[in-house]
Parts: structure tokens; C-alpha cells; sequence
């Protein structure tokens, strides 16, 4: 079990993760690199909310949940 | 003693925390659009005295260039001695026309990416619209029909699959910048992320 970002730059570096797999998903099983980035995204999600800054923690939760507003959408085009 | 000296040469070029490629890495997050040159077009927008719309024979029928330039990307790669070949920015911008009032810049593509630059960058000499890199046709994979080429920001703002550009008296910040990318993405400066903005 890893140990949970009590950073925001930690947090940060795992939306950051996320984005690079949906980057580099065209090299990959695209379908599978989403699927990644959306696991990426919920411990980023979880750690946000853990963080002691509270501000920080919004912001990043923020940023979470518009990536995985985009992953909805690139489902859906695909679908 | 040559190869030596190619190497310090190169590794003047490689922004801090870049590493060079050989290869060129395939990066983007939306489907690659069709491109049918009957129905393709180019748009120009906003601040200018004459918005334009052109088609694939009159893009193609503008002036080009040939700009060799470096390519770095935010996730850590950079691709040195890139030759393109298209339509600099600042001919564009000449037929267009930008109000005094312009300052900005959004480019995008069809899928509804953006990336947002200050105008006095686009007008850089090796800013171009290119549709060819190493004498080839610049392939789907990589931005073709055409892409944006902004050498001196990391690679995001170099939009693949350009076919609009706005033009704005106040900066709108584009797909990446939204999302926690930085502004101005100068890779020198190592500018990679939004929290860096104001330091």
C-alpha cells in the first residue's frame, strides 16, 4: 500500500502522472492508459482531500475532477 | 575531437530537467482529426481589421519557409534540429491585420484544444504553421495536415491540427494552462506548472 501525499506537490506530481498517461496513450492501449489515469486521478483525489491545506486541497481536487470530466468525454467519443 | 564538440554543442541546447531523444515521442490527448483538403479551412478571428477564412489551396498557396528549430516537451524530452517547413505566424498576422488593441493570441485545433500565447511571441521569426518536418509531410501522429511550431515554449502551445486562431486585447488562458500548466511555458526558465506563476 503506498503511503498517502501529505504534500500538494506530491498531489500535484499525481495528477501530473495522470496527464502523462493520457499523453502518451496514442504509443499504448489507449482504453487502458484512461483506465490508469482515472485510478491515478482517485488516489490524487483522496490525498487532496487528506491535505492539511485545505486551500491546496480544493484547488488540486479541482483540477482531479476536470481531468476526469475530460476522461468522461474521451469515453464517450470513443464509445 | 569533432564528436566531442557536437556534444557540448547539444547539451548548450537542453533546457534544465530536458533530456535529448533521438526518436519523437507521439504525444496528445484527443482522437487525431480527418483531414479532407475540400473542406478543410483556417479561421481568423477577433481583434483584427479582416477576419479570414482559407482554404487547403490557399493556406498552402501562402509563402512558406524553411525554420530548423528545437522541440522540448514539458514531460522531460527534447528533439534538437527539427527542419519544418509552412507559414510564418507574422504572415499570417500581416494579411489579418491585428487591431492595435490585440496583445493575445488563442490557437486550436478541431477537437477544441486551445493554447493561449502573447501576440509578440507568435511574431518570433521561427514561429510557423507547418506541414512538413524533415521534408516529409508532417504526419497525422505529429499535428499533419498542420500544426502550430512555437520553438521557444515548451511544446503544448504548439498546437497539432491547427485550423483557427483568435486574436484578443486580454489573455484566456488554453486546454493546459486551465488545467495547471504555466502561462508562459518558456522552457529556460523551466516553467512548467501554474503554482510557479508570480515567483
Amino acid at each position: 500500500m503506498a503511503e498517502q501525499p501529505t504534500d500538494p506537490t506530491d498531489v500535484w506530481n499525481l495528477i501530473r502522472r495522470a496527464d502523462d498517461l493520457l499523453k502518451y496513450s496514442p504509443n499504448r492501449d489507449p482504453a487502458k492508459a484512461r483506465l490508469q489515469a482515472r485510478e491515478q486521478l482517485k488516489r490524487a483525489a483522496q490525498a487532496a482531500a487528506m491535505l492539511p491545506d485545505r486551500r491546496a486541497g480544493e484547488s488540486l481536487a479541482a483540477q482531479v475532477r476536470t481531468r476526469l470530466d475530460d476522461l468522461d468525454r474521451l469515453d464517450r467519443e470513443e464509445a | 575531437m569533432f564528436g566531442r564538440r557536437a556534444a557540448e554543442d547539444q547539451a548548450g541546447r537542453i533546457p534544465p530537467g530536458q533530456h535529448l531523444t533521438r526518436g519523437w515521442p507521439v504525444l496528445h490527448s484527443e482522437g487525431i482529426p480527418r483531414f479532407n483538403p475540400d473542406t478543410w479551412r483556417f479561421r481568423v478571428t477577433g481583434a483584427v481589421e479582416r477576419e479570414t477564412e482559407w482554404t487547403w489551396e490557399e493556406f498552402r498557396a501562402l509563402p512558406p519557409v524553411n525554420v530548423t528549430s528545437d522541440f522540448h516537451c514539458v514531460t522531460g524530452w527534447s528533439k534538437l534540429d527539427n527542419e519544418w517547413e509552412g507559414v510564418p505566424f507574422r504572415e499570417v498576422a500581416g494579411r489579418v491585420k491585428p487591431l492595435p488593441a490585440a496583445r493575445h493570441c488563442v490557437v486550436s485545433a478541431p477537437s477544441g484544444y486551445t493554447a493561449n500565447l502573447p501576440l509578440d511571441v507568435l511574431l518570433d521569426d521561427d514561429v510557423l504553421f507547418a506541414w512538413a518536418h524533415g521534408g516529409e509531410p508532417l504526419v497525422p501522429e505529429h499535428g499533419g495536415p498542420m500544426r502550430l511550431v512555437v520553438p521557444k515554449r515548451y511544446g503544448w502551445k504548439s498546437v497539432k491540427w491547427a485550423n483557427a486562431v483568435r486574436f484578443l486585447e486580454r489573455d484566456l488562458r488554453g486546454f493546459w494552462e486551465e488545467r495547471g500548466y504555466h502561462n508562459n511555458a518558456e522552457p529556460w526558465a523551466e516553467e512548467r506548472y501554474s503554482w510557479q506563476e508570480g515567483r
